[in-house]
This record gives C-alpha cells, structure tokens and sequence, in this order.
C-alpha cells in the first residue's frame, strides 16, 4: 500500500459521501454543498495521482475543476433563488412540476 | 438511361432562382409589417408570378425529343459527406414545374377568404412552392430528401393554422403519417450513400451514381420498401389513404389545392423518378402488388366516394380512385401506361385543383360543404354550375376533356399488362360517372331553397381569373395532348428502356425465387473498382 | 372536299357556343337561338347533300380528311380523322336531315320556355358528337362522339333540372351508357393488343389474321357498348325515363339518332362481326328478346311518350336482329325509315302534348283528329309505316329484315346458327317467329295509341289547339318519306349501300329473292299480320271497347307485369343498386373508417401513445429520484465495463 492509495482511499469516502448527500439531501443547498463535496474529492485524487507519476496534468485539471466549480456555485445559488421565489422553500420534493 | 444521368453542368442557374425566388418571397413577407393584407398578397404575387413566368421561360427553352437533364446545375455541397447540390428538368418534371407554379399562383391569387394571418398563409405557401419546386428538379438524395420535407412543414401550419373545426387533429396525422414513410426513406437514403462508398470508394447521393448500385435481392426489396412506403403514403395508395380525406376536408382551399394538385404527384413522380431506375429488379418483381393495390384504390375510393355527404371529402376519396389510375399505368410498365400515368397526374392536378376551388367558393359564401345543403344551384349561380360541369366532365374523363387522353392510356396499358386488371379499372370509369355526377345532381340540379341559400352569389371576377387558365387548359390537354405527351415521351421511355434493359441484362429472378438471387453476387462494383485502381 | 368533310361537324359546333354565349342575354337574343341552331344544322346538311354528290360521282371512291394528330404514344397513334364512305353518308344525311327539321320544329315547340338558348346549344352540340361519331376514321373519335352524344342526352334530359326527377333520368341514362361505353373501352384496348390499331381501314386488313377467340370476344365488348347506346336487354331501362326530357329531344336523341349509334357501329364494323359468327348469334338473341319485351311493355302504357320509348326499345331490337343475321345493309335501311316515321310520331305526340297543354296521359286524350288534323294525319301515316302496313316504308324495312332472320342459316353457311333452342326449332327461325309475333304487337299497339288520341270523346280539360307551321312543316315532310321512301327508293337504297360492300352478302340475296316463291308467301303473311293488328286495334278501342277492359279484368296478374315493365327497374334496384350502396356504406363505415383509419392507423397512434403512458410514470418529477437512477446506472456501466472489459486494467 503506496502513499497513493491513502489519498485515493480518503478521494473514494469523499465522493461517495458527497452521493450519499445528493441522493438523500431533500435542501437544495445541501445538495450543492455536497456536489462541491465530490468535486473536491476528485480534486484530491487528481493531486495524489499527479504526484504519483510525476506530471503536471493532475494539476491543472484541479485548476479547471476549481472554475467549474466556482461556476457552479454560481448558477447553482441563482437556481436556488429563483426555486425559492416560485415554491417558496428549497426543498427537492416541492418542486415536481416535471412530473409526467 | 447510363447516358440520361450523364450530366454536364449546363452554367444556367435558372432552376435556382426557379426554386429560391418563393423562399425569398417568404423571406420579404416576413421582413413586412404584420397586418398590411393587401401589401402582402402584393408582394406574394409578384413572387408567384415571377416563379411562374421562370417557369414558362424554362418550357419554351426546353428542348424537345430529348431524354437528357437540361438546365443543369452541379455543385459540391457537404463534401466531406459526399452531398451535392445537384438540379435538372426532363420531361418528367418540366409538366408538373408549371402545374406547381400555376396552382401556387392561383391559390395565392385566391386567397381572399383568409381572415388571419394572411401574411404568414402566404408565406407558408411560397414556402411550400420552394419545397414542390425543390423536390421535382433535386437530382440528389439528400438535397431531394431537403425539399421533400421542406413541404411538410409549411402544409403542417397551413392545415393547423387555417383549418377547420378538427385542423390539429387532422394536421398532426398528415405530418406524423408522412414523416414516418419519408424517415424510412431517409434510412434507405443513408444506405444507398453509404452503400456506394463501399462499392465504388465515395459516398455519393446522386442518383446518378446510385443507379450504378447492385444488390442482393433481399437488399434491394428491403430498400425498394422504404423507398415505396414513403411514395406510397404521399400518392396515397390503398390502403395508406386515411391521412388525406381528413388532411383534405380540414386544410383551407388553398391547402387542398395544393395537396391535391402537387403534393400527391410526388408519391408517382418519386416512384417514376428514383425508385424505377435505382431498383428494377425490386420495381418488375413488385409490380403485380402496385397493379392490385392501383386497381383496388381506383374502385375502392370510389365506392367510397359514392356515399359521402360532404363534398370535399368526395373529392378527397376521388383522388384515391384518381391516383389509383396513376400507379396502375406506372405499374403496367409499358410506355402507354407510363405515358398516361405522367399526363393523369397533370390532369389531376388541374381537375381536382380546380373541384376544390369550387368547393371553396361554395364554403366561403356558406360555411358549409354538406351537400345536403345545397341544391337547385343551377337556378341561382348559372355560371358557377357551368365551371363545375367542366370540370365534372374532366374528372369523369369525358373524350375532349384532359382526363380522357391520360385515362385512357393508362387502362391500354394496364389491359395490356393483365387483362382482367384492366377490365376490372375500366369499372373505375362507370363508378366515376356515378359519384361525380351524382354529386353535381344533388349541388346543382332539383328545387331551389332560396331561404337557406338565396343570397348566394355567383362567381365574382377575381374566381373567374382563376377558373379561366384551369378551364383552357382542360380543353387544350383534352383536345390537343401532343405538346404535352411529346415532352414527357422521351424522359419516360428512357426510364422505361433502362428498367427492361437492366431486368434483361440480369434477368429479374426476384419474382420466381428470391434465394437464387441472393447467390449471385453484386459483380459490377468490384471489377469496377479494379479498373479504376488501374 | 376535304375541307368541306371538315366543316360538316364544325357547323353546329360553332352553333352550340354561339347560342350558348347569347343564352345570358336578354328575350330579344333568346329568340334569335333557335333559328342560329336551325341554321347550323341545315348548313351542316347542304354540306352534307354536296359531299353525298361527290361521293355519288365516282364508283367506290371514299372521302377522308385528316384534322391532326390527337394523341401517339409509339407504336400507337390516333389521327383525328373523318371518313366520308357510303354508310357514313346515310348516316350523315339522316342526322342533319332529320336533326333540322327537329331543330325547325323546336323553335315552335320551345317557343315558350325562358333557357332555350341553353337548350338550342346543347342541341347543337349534340348534332356535333353525333356527326364525330358516324364520320369518326377511327374507333377512338367514334368514341369521342359516342360519349358526347351521351353528355348531350344526359344534359337535355335533365333539360328541366328543377324537377330532380328529370335529372336522375338524365344521370341514370349517363350511368347506364357508361356501362356500355366500359365495354366499348374494352374491346378497343383488346383490338389495339391484337392489331395495334383502330382505324377501320387497318383493322379491316388485320382482323382475318387474328385468333379467331379473340375476335369474338371483341365483338361481344363492342357490342355490350351497342347495348348501352342502343338501349337493348338487359341495358335498356334507361330509355323510357329518358322521356323526361323535352320531347324533340325525344325525336332526336332517342328515336332518330343517338340510340342507332349501336347499329351503326355494328355495321361500321361489319368485318370484325363476319368473323364472329358466335358473337352474332349472341346479338340476334338480345335484339330478338328485346324487339318482344319492349313490345309488350308498350302494349300497356298510358303515357304516349312511353308508348313511343318501347316502341323504340323495340324497333331497335329489330335492328339488330338484322345485324345478328350480318345483314347490315338491312339494318341501316330500317335505321333509316325508323328515323322517319319515329320522329314523326315523337313530334306529333309533341304537338298533341303542345296543343293539350303539356299533358301526356292518353287517357285525357281523345277526339284530337277534329282539333288537330295535320297533326293527325301525320300521326296515321306515321304509324301505318312503323306497323308495317303493306308499300309504306315501314313495311320494306321490316320485312326484309325478317326474311333475313329467316334466311340466314342458308345465306352464311359460314355463320353458325345450329343453336338448337326449342325442340328442335334453329335460333335463326325461333328468333323469325317471335319478330313475326312482335310485328304483329306493334302494330296493335300503335293503332291503340293512334285510337286513343285521336278518335273517340275528348276527356281532357284544356282546349287544344293544332301547332303552328313551323312544327307542322317538318311533320308533314317527315310523313312523307315515311310513306313514299321505301316504295320509291327502297331499291335503289338497298343496292346503294350493297355496293358499299362486298361483305355483306345477305342483301344480295334479298334482291334476288324477289322471284323466290316462299319470299312471296312470306311478304303476304307480314303484310296479313300488320293488318290483323291495325284491325284487332281498331276494334278494340272503338267498337269493342270492352275487349281490353275484360282482358285487363282477368288477366290481372299479367297486366300488372307489364304495366311495371317486367319489374325490371326494381330488379336491378334490389339485386345491383341497393347491395353496391349498401356495400359502398359497409366500406365507408366498416372498412374505411373502423379498420384503415380507426385500428390501423390510430390504432398504431393510441399504441405508441399507451407506451408512452406507462413510461412517464418513471418521470415522477423528483430531482433526488432521478438522481438515485442516475447513480444506479452510472454504477451498472461501470460494472458492466468492468465485467465485460476484454482487456484487465
């Protein structure tokens, strides 16, 4: 068990916590956060294996997942706003009107 | 027919500016301020005119007694994926150029009626005018394929727009109905492309070189089917006709015109057209299923005919019965039949075009096509019973009517192909008589109710304008054909001579056992390739 | 004279548009229309009597004049041509002859009515489509005039449309020549496959070498046209209620020319039908059958013009007798006399209708000859010809067809007339004997109609009054040829046209049999039934006027059926009208509607649209559910890929 394998370990209970969040999570802005979650485990495991062989390409896709990120935000909250001011409450199952 | 597609680009553009002055029409129309009714039909005339004085342009530099593509126009379009834009007139087409840009014009003339929205109607049928225009002068799959679903667009609107009382139900089963066979043919259209890659080293969709294509058996009736099927729904043959009694008895006149008049002739003219040069053995080896169809269409829609009690949809099961005439001559493939074929499909477009005005001019005074509701118009509107006569007469096929010459060939065609078919379309004649006349009789004959109708009027000058060419023209087809037939002649026994020629050269084992023909390999397109590398 | 050949049917072509475009103007125009259509038609006739003389000049010599070519589709070709020969000058002749002085007596009779312009034009027209079909080069423009004069009838019998009775007669007349006309098309397509022509001249050469099958079966097709036009068994019903239309359409159409269409085209055909001997035989039993129940149809009849109609239906059944025996020479000679004296009694019927106010019934008839003489007289000629009444026209007609029927097992040994039908009596005497017995009838009931209206009590209402000269002239004309054509040119007719042709064998015949003993014997038994007849009618409807009330009495159930026509009309409205609507209706509702449109079509519409609505049920419209699928999916690839993965990571 390599150095490596410790961060991909912590990168894989990140991520999956970060699902777990977004598949139960009903408050839209935990579900954010918990997207942010996964990204940032993604990151990790980008900087460990980037280390681990050497390159530079690990670190910038972090750089990119960062401005996704910080994108996503963005839009996120804007979507969180304006679901609040048509339902009234941020919750997932109040905002159904997708339903076939 | 290896000479036909043979093609030189001849420097014209006139068959561009032919097919793309309505789409500017339509561009100008909507550039132009929304409730300006007058300015808009101004502007769509002139369009319409224009088109159809290119038109007439382009019959007087036709040149006669030859099979070749004329006026043709070659470009690269999609290089990469082989499509071209590639245009040219035949005798085939040249007919039914005029016929679509005389009946675009006179609907666009005509469309006093329309209440809203006139500006968009109009732009709808120039839109349309380009898609007819289009798809009879496309000598390429994919850019044929453009402007056959190009049409379907604007007819979609026009039905669901400006139509009756159940216009979306109606209007959605048109598009559905005819995309669903024009997708299949989109397939087939695909394959062949792909189909001439793989035989010959390019993707190609000029019908040119597909009709260099050889396939198994099993292949070529697979592709000849969805090819078929498409044509089949647009002609409508039986029993895929249940789109176009409704589509009819919903569009506005202007859109039953055209639907009837042009919009149908592309079932036969794609038959004619691709899938008889690009498929003979599948054509020959089927042929015996289009004659019974044909025939049954031909007594069948006019049984049905007999026992409407709405005019317009009369008429529409009399184009089933009319069309089914069509693909009997084409089926018969003989040169009378085929002759008649191409020229019933000008006459029905005059005939049944100009039946339509009629009922419109019925409808527009009042709102109604029952022909319970009328009666004893004779007495009131004597012009008006005169035109319908005519055209009674054209449609019934009356000697020295348009509808004679082309009925008549086709059922000497269709005799000579079987017999008992021929015999039993000739019924088609008598059973023609029966509901068109018996139609006349209830509209225009018997007492007069001048409660319910006495303030009908008769034809005003605008509709006699639109009646006159209509009338002209089905004395001049029924009494002096030749002009018309010598231009068709060539194009379709060039057609004809490559399907026996090819059927001859490989003969057609399809029809006897298709597992015969599945054994013997393609061989053309590998010696081919041969001689190319070398 | 070419070019005059061309004229002759361009006369009243240009007749019918001139009347046709004055026909919205005002009272003044109007009166101007009968004597333009007049004009036309006489034009057409000097033109006519001028080619005739030409012709006449020189021994066996044809006229032809080509207009242009109407259609080609190689090899096949139609030229609009005419044909000017012997047979088409007789035709000629007696339908712009007769067809003016009906103009002529149209004027007078029409005088009343507010559309005869619209009247005179169709007229005209009809005059034009009459004279394409007898002057047509070939069987396509014959045809062209064959359902022109059928347009012709069905507009002027539905003349007075504001009465639907008259134009569903004129629309069942049009329907049933269709039928006809169907036939035609047929035989046509079956000459044009076997010699891939049809101009007579071409088929006349070709028609020897051809499968001798196939010419029969072409005979019959033609001839089931014939059986339209000339409205004979089983296609016959549309003539009596063609009488809807004014009655010097009546004359014209239905009496003088359009229904010898069928016998003319019979013996413009006459080389394809000499080797049909079976398709003859076939039209010796429908002109035969027809000539009888047409008879006794009319013997019943109260309406004078019906009386006249059946007498036509019958008259023409005559005329195919004749042709059934190949005598074709025979026929046109009774198409010739029959045009005169049928359109003599149809315009002195007119008259009598004219002069009683529109009335028909003979019933309100009576006593006219005082009121009416010329008219009268006219009449009685008339009907003397029509019962075969010794030395009038009627009589040489008549009586040389039946000798033909008589003879024509020894005449063409070639023809095979050995069908035996009772016992052992041939067809051809079989077919003698029931001619024999119908002549006997129509001279019976032409007396009876003749009595009725001119002799006895008047028992109508309005006072009648005799016609003006314009109709009178052409009675009078029109009575005497009736009269005198057979005894004065009868002879000279018959070997006119025998020179003609050398096909037709049985009129040569005919003019040696004037030394044969039985011909004699035979020519004194006819002249004795035609006056039996006219005697029995006389005493019936004067002296004895209880006779045909008692036969009516006990013969109830028979006088029925024949005052309802045999039941023939409702026969075919139970057995092929009401089953095709109906079946027509099933289509519609059942098939169109129910099967194409409502299982296939929408049925395959409401399935996709059933699909799609178990499908949304997935779509619950939760965002965290969507989300759990998405990452079991997700999960289900990658192990997929890893289980499946050919090469190890």
């Amino acid at each position: 068990m390599g150095a490596v394998t410790g961060y991909l370990y912590l990168s894989a209970l990140l991520f999956s916590l970060g699902v777990l969040g977004v598949l139960v999570g009903r408050n839209t802005i935990v579900i954010l956060m918990c997207v942010e979650l996964m990204l940032n485990a993604v990151n990790i495991a980008f900087e460990a294996l980037s280390v681990h062989f050497q390159t530079l390409d690990g670190q910038i896709a972090v750089f990119f997942v960062m401005s996704v990120a910080a994108a996503e935000v963005a839009v996120g909250l804007a979507i969180v706003i304006t679901l609040f001011r048509n339902y009234l409450s941020v919750e997932t199952h109040d905002a159904v009107t997708l339903r076939g | 027919m290896e000479h036909l597609f043979n093609l030189t680009a001849s420097g014209d553009v006139v068959l561009s500016l032919l097919v793309f002055l309505p789409l500017f029409g339509a561009i100008t129309l909507f550039l132009l301020p929304e409730d300006n009714d007058s300015l808009a039909r101004s502007v769509a005339m002139f369009f319409a005119g224009a088109a159809f004085l290119v038109s007439l342009t382009l019959l007087k530099l036709f040149e006669v007694g030859t099979p070749r593509m004329q006026f043709v126009e070659m470009m690269d379009w999609i290089p990469s994926l082989g499509v071209k834009y590639i245009l040219g007139v035949d005798g085939l087409s040249i007919w039914l150029l005029i016929l679509t840009t005389l009946l675009s014009l006179l609907v666009i003339f005509a469309s006093t009626s329309i209440a809203q929205r006139l500006r968009s109607y109009l732009g709808c049928l120039l839109l349309l005018e380009t898609g007819m225009l289009g798809s009879f002068v496309a000598l390429d799959g994919i850019t044929f394929y453009m402007f056959y679903e190009l049409m379907l667009i604007p007819m979609y609107f026009l039905i669901g727009v400006w139509g009756g009382k159940r216009k979306i139900y109606a209007a959605l089963k048109f598009f559905i109905y005819t995309a669903l066979g024009s997708l299949l043919m989109l397939v087939a259209i695909v394959y062949l492309g792909l189909s001439h890659e793989q035989q010959f080293g390019e993707l190609s969709f000029y019908l040119g070189d597909w009709v260099n294509l050889r396939f198994g058996a099993k292949e070529e009736l697979l592709l000849f089917a969805a090819f078929a099927l498409a044509f089949s729904i647009k002609i409508p043959l039986f029993p895929l006709h249940t789109w176009l009694p409704d589509a009819h008895v919903e569009a506005p006149t202007g859109g039953s015109v055209i639907l009837a008049g042009v919009l149908l002739k592309l079932g036969i003219y794609g038959l004619i057209r691709f899938a008889m040069p690009i498929f003979p053995g599948a054509i020959e080896a089927l042929a015996p299923v289009f004659v019974v169809l044909g025939v049954a269409g031909i007594v069948y829609g006019a049984l049905v005919a007999w026992v409407q009690t709405d005019i317009k949809k009369l008429v529409a099961y009399s184009s089933v019965s009319h069309l089914g005439f069509c693909v009997l001559g084409l089926a018969a493939l003989n040169m009378q039949g085929m002759q008649g074929s191409v020229l019933q499909m000008i006459n029905h477009g005059i005939s049944t075009g100009a039946l339509f005005f009629l009922v419109g001019v019925l409808y527009d005074r009042k709102h109604t096509r029952l022909i319970a509701d009328y009666g004893g118009l004779a007495q009131k509107v004597p012009m008006f019973a005169f035109v319908f006569m005519v055209f009674t007469l054209s449609s019934v096929g009356l000697p020295l009517t348009n509808g004679f010459v082309g009925e008549f060939l086709i059922l000497l065609g269709g005799f000579q192909y079987n017999p008992v078919a021929g015999a039993v379309a000739v019924t088609g004649v008598v059973l023609g008589a029966l509901y068109m006349l018996s139609l006349y009789r209830r509209v225009i004959f018997g007492s007069f109710n001048e409660e319910r109708n006495g303030d009908l009027t008769d034809l005003n000058p605008r509709e006699k304008l639109v009646f006159a060419p209509l009338l002209v023209l089905v004395f001049l087809i029924g009494v002096y054909p030749q002009p018309f037939l010598n231009r068709i002649e060539p194009s379709t026994r060039a057609v004809l001579e490559y399907v026996n020629q090819r059927n001859a050269v490989a003969p057609s084992v399809v029809a006897e056992n298709p597992a015969l023909r599945r054994t013997s390999v393609p061989q053309g397109p590998e010696s081919r390739l041969e001689v190319v590398e070398n | 004279m070419e070019k005059t050949l061309l004229l002759v049917p361009l006369f009243p072509l240009v007749g019918a548009l001139l009347t046709y475009v004055i026909s919205g103007k005002d009272e003044r125009h109007h009166r101007m229309a009968g004597w333009i259509a007049t004009f036309a038609a006489v034009g057409s006739f000097i033109l006519t009597f001028q080619l005739w003389r030409a012709l006449s000049a020189v021994e066996g010599s044809v006229i032809t004049a080509h207009a242009w070519t109407w259609f080609e589709v190689l090899p096949f070709k139609v030229e609009f041509a005419f044909l000017f020969d012997r047979l088409a000058a007789v035709m000629t002749l007696i339908i712009t002859g007769v067809g003016s002085l009906i103009h002529l007596y149209a004027i007078g009779y029409m005088s009343h009515d507010p559309e005869r312009p619209r009247f005179f034009a169709y007229l005209n027209l009809f005059l034009f489509a009459m004279l394409l079909l007898v002057l047509g080069d070939n069987l396509l423009v014959m045809f062209v005039g064959w359902e022109g004069v059928g347009l012709c009838s069905y507009l002027l019998i539905g003349f007075w449309h504001r009465d639907m009775g008259n134009a569903v007669a004129g629309q069942k007349a049009f329907v049933v020549n269709r039928i006809g006309d169907a036939g035609f098309l047929l035989g046509m397509f079956l000459l044009v496959m076997m010699t891939g022509s049809l101009e007579f001249q071409q088929l006349s050469q070709q028609i020897p070498y051809v499968d001798p099958m196939m010419i029969e079966l072409a005979a019959i097709l033609l001839f089931i046209g014939a059986v339209g036009k000339s409205a004979q068994i089983p296609l016959y019903v549309w003539l009596p209620d063609a009488m809807a239309g004014p009655t010097p359409v009546s004359a014209l159409i239905h009496a003088a020319t359009m229904v010898t269409a069928g016998v003319y085209m019979m013996a413009r055909m006459q080389v394809l039908y000499s080797f049909a001997p079976a398709a003859l035989s076939v039209v010796l039993i429908v002109g035969t059958l027809t000539a009888f129940v047409a008879a006794t149809i009319a013997i019943v009849q109260n309406d004078i013009k019906k009386v006249l109609a059946y007498s036509t239906v019958s008259q023409l059944g005559y005329m195919f007798m004749a042709m059934g025996s190949a005598a074709f020479s025979n026929g046109i000679f009774h198409v010739v006399t029959h045009a005169f004296f049928k359109a003599c009694l149809f315009m002195g019927a007119g008259s009598v209708i004219h002069g009683c106010h529109h009335e028909q019934d003979m019933r309100k008839f009576g006593g006219l000859w005082r009121k009416m003489p010329l008219t009268f007289v006219t009449y009685l000629i008339s009907t003397l010809a029509i019962a075969g009444f010794p030395f009038t026209s009627g009589f040489f007609s008549k009586d040389a067809i039946l000798w033909t029927v008589f003879n024509v097992a020894e005449d063409a040994p070639a023809m095979n007339h050995t069908v035996v039908v009772f016992g052992d009596i041939p067809l051809n005497l079989f077919c003698w004997g029931v001619g024999v017995l119908t002549a006997l009838m129509t001279a019976f009931y032409m007396t009876r109609s003749l009595m009725m209206t001119f002799f006895g009590k008047y028992r109508g209402h309005h006072e009648p009054h005799e016609s003006p000269m314009v109709m009178t002239i052409p009675l009078m004309i029109l009575a005497a040829l009736a009269a005198g054509f057979g005894f004065v040119y009868g002879e000279a007719f018959m070997e006119y046209l025998v020179g003609w042709t050398r096909i037709d064998m049985q009129v040569g015949h005919h003019a040696l049999a004037e030394h044969n003993e039985v011909y004699h014997t035979l020519e004194l038994f006819s002249m004795g039934v035609a006056i039996l007849g006219i005697v029995i009618g006389v005493l019936c409807y004067s002296v004895c006027s209880g006779i045909p009330k008692a036969l009516v009495k006990h013969a109830k159930g028979l006088h029925n059926f024949l005052v309802n026509k045999w039941w023939v009309d409702e026969f075919y409205q139970a057995v092929l009208i009401r089953p095709l609507s109906g079946f027509s209706t099933f289509l519609f509702k059942s098939i169109d509607r129910v099967l194409i449109d409502g299982i296939l079509v929408n049925g395959s519409g409401m399935f996709v649209e059933a699909g799609g609505d178990v499908l949304r049920r997935l779509q619950s419209g939760r965002t965290s559910s969507y989300a759990f699928l998405m990452f079991v999916s997700l999960f289900l690839l990658i192990l997929l890929y890893l289980v499946f993965m050919p090469v190890p990571i």
